[in-house]
């Protein structure tokens, strides 16, 4: 309670409730354009929170992040074209319901869905993070090593087709991050001589060219058909859904907004995940599962409510033990330390107001959004028109600018440039960038659990991987591993 | 046949950067210093090797002759990419030199073109509005520092800077 309280005295001032307020239209309408993701909206966004205060910058980020996931269910069920990968589930019962002209009550049931889904995922968070966190003041290097190793292993588990592709990506990514000075002994690693590699890749930087300028090569490259948004007669939002009608889709919703909370905690499975497993597990315990993907509103519910439940989800290992569940948070990871906020175990004792601005800051972005998000959505139609050549230069110029003004350095722009350029052919080639991005988060912090577990094992592995709750984890590793590609070989030769 | 060099790449470069790894000096004992990215090295030459063999075998034969025009460099499409990808590099070249202002303008104009704007009057209108934008809410509102540039342009890139405050 005191920490909710700390949280409403943080985050209740003006200028904060702006930014928050300002982050829910941002990341509504970045969430809506397509070709511009949820997670690209957090990364362009953190440009702003430069010079804002921590809790400023979190509240802001919080609400980017919470709206870009509902915003992409606007164009799903305005255009039948999904904003966010999250809400292509949306889709299938969304647009069916607008071509009954009941656009109005669909995107109601959406929003509102997407409002709860954050809210129940906030206060699961708010229950589970200190218990967590707790539990983690008593891991050591070895447990939080053999914690990250699950991380990642989560992701190539989670990706049932391509396993290889996937453990690539990761590969690739831990080896970007052992460039530059070494954490131990100093000593430069992979610069060539270079004294601007001594720093290695900086995730922000490398991000903002995996994300947003690899999609604007791919319009280059590939225009994509934007003849369906220049409509002049965007659907009428006008006729809302009951509060009847909303009460009737209450058992979906509380089962959605707990299982996308869960698995927004797995490392590696995120909003889009939890969207379309918890529309499964509706169609299997739907009284008329035969309505379903035809404009039925417990559909478009169990989507919206999952993918932003995942949003919460994703920050309880980032907020408990400092490690990302997703690629979006491992974007807020890196803003926040930015701000010299440090994320894990001790966030409670040493930062305990920036753990309860995040709280709140949620909360109060989940409930403004339900609003926010009509006013834009019967607006939409006009910022859809805008050409794609005056968005896609000014996402690139925001990208660019966000870069430099990092840390005043040209080195963070190639960077940039090599991370457009490589994670363009990388993601053309089936590659995974968000294994990529992950583990270059993740990868520096493995190996400095790695090796101060070493030390401390007194560089003895029997002792560093002999610890119990270490052994327990490696082996559910090892484990998910093996039964990962066991599985994949299985289903090649079946296809055989 | 593009994703079989692109992972031959990977595997070769893999395999460079692990005999490279080799030498990485181990200062006081810090032995993990060379053995962590080597091991990382290690599996990743592995998994490319896979990968690398994997699409060579899913190739037709027909594909696996090398041809030039793979890469596509006469389709319209194609050339509008690597002329972007120049563009970035053009941009971060001349942006310490020009400064924000001029090299972003340019830069926009440039952009806007390659994403199949029109030639006109507007495709500088934007420019200038989005140079402006950024300017503004950057330099101005947030108080972050952009590149000035040399000589006078960074005489009136100080300028401006302190014209808001």
């Amino acid at each position: 309670m005191e920490l909710i309280l700390t949280g409403l005295k943080v985050v209740c001032t003006p200028g904060t409730l702006l930014w928050i307020v300002l982050g829910v239209v941002l990341g509504v309408i970045f969430g809506a354009l397509p070709g511009v993701s949820a997670t690209m909206a957090i990364v362009l966004c953190i440009s702003f929170t430069y010079t804002m205060s921590p809790v400023m910058g979190i509240a802001f980020l919080s609400a980017v992040y919470c709206a870009a996931i509902t915003g992409g269910s606007i164009t799903a069920i305005l255009f039948k074209i999904p904003g966010t990968p999250s809400s292509a589930a949306t889709v299938l019962d969304g647009y069916p319901m607008v071509e009954r002209g009941e656009a109005g009550k669909a995107l109601t049931v959406a929003l509102v869905s997407s409002g709860l889904g954050g809210l129940a995922s906030c206060i699961i968070m708010f229950a589970l993070t200190q218990p967590l966190m707790q539990l983690a003041l008593k891991f050591s290097s070895a447990e939080q090593f053999a914690v990250c190793c699950l991380g990642l292993a989560m992701l190539v588990f989670l990706d049932e087709d391509h396993k290889l592709n996937t453990f690539a990506s990761a590969i690739v990514g831990l080896w970007f991050g052992t460039i530059g000075l070494d954490w131990f002994s100093s000593v430069p690693r992979f610069t060539f001589g270079s004294s601007k590699l001594l720093d290695g890749i900086e995730a922000l930087p490398f991000m903002l060219g995996v994300f947003a300028a690899v999609e604007i090569f791919k319009e280059i490259r590939k225009p994509a058909d934007r003849s369906a948004y220049s409509k002049d007669n965007q659907a009428k939002v006008d006729k809302l859904a009951s509060f009847k009608e909303l009460w009737e889709l209450k058992w979906t919703a509380l089962r959605s907004g707990i299982l996308g909370t869960f698995v927004g905690i797995m490392p590696g499975a995120g909003a889009t995940i939890a969207a379309w497993l918890s529309y499964t597990v509706e169609s299997k315990m739907s009284k008329h599962p035969e309505l379903l993907g035809h404009g039925d509103p417990h559909g478009i519910c169990a989507s919206e409510t999952a993918n932003n439940a995942a949003t919460g989800g994703a920050m309880v290992p980032l907020l408990a033990m400092g490690i990302p569940g997703s690629n979006a948070a491992a974007m807020m990871m890196t803003a926040l330390a930015i701000q010299g906020v440090q994320m894990g175990p001790m966030l409670l004792k040493a930062q305990p107001e920036y753990l309860s601005a995040t709280f709140t800051a949620m909360i109060i972005a989940n409930i403004s959004m339900i609003f926010i998000s009509f006013g834009v959505a019967k607006v939409f139609a006009q910022i859809l028109k805008v050409p794609y050549h005056i968005l896609g230069t000014f996402i690139m110029m925001l990208a660019l600018v966000g870069c430099y003004a990092y840390q005043g350095n040209m080195m963070d722009i190639y960077i940039m440039i090599f991370g457009g350029i490589f994670g363009y052919f990388f993601k053309k080639y089936k590659f995974d960038t968000s294994a990529l991005i992950l583990a270059l988060v993740l990868g520096p912090m493995l190996e400095k659990n790695f090796r101060r577990g070493m030390e401390i094992a007194g560089n003895d592995p029997v002792a560093f991987f002999g610890r119990p709750i270490t052994l327990c984890i490696m082996l559910i590793f090892v484990a998910m591993f093996v039964w990962g590609f066991i599985q994949g070989a299985k289903k090649k030769k079946k296809a055989q | 046949m593009g994703e079989l060099i692109f992972n031959g790449f990977l595997l070769i470069f893999f395999a460079a950067m692990l005999v490279y790894s080799g030498q990485i000096e181990i200062w006081n004992g810090h032995v993990w210093a060379r053995y962590w990215p080597m091991i990382i090295l290690a599996v990743g030459v592995l998994l490319f090797a896979i990968k690398t063999w994997g699409v060579f075998r899913k190739l037709p034969k027909e594909e696996l002759k090398f041809d030039i025009k793979i890469f596509g460099f006469k389709e319209r499409n194609i050339q509008m990419l690597l002329v972007s990808f120049a563009w970035l590099i053009f941009y971060a070249l001349i942006l310490p030199k020009a400064g924000f202002i001029i090299s972003t303008f340019i830069f926009c104009v440039g952009m806007q073109l390659l994403l199949r704007g029109k030639l006109g009057w507007q495709v500088f209108a934007v420019a200038f509005a989005i140079t402006a934008a950024i300017y503004v809410v950057f330099v101005w509102g947030l108080g972050t520092s952009v590149p000035r540039g040399v000589g006078p342009l960074y005489d009136f890139g100080r300028w401006l800077e302190y014209l808001w405050s």
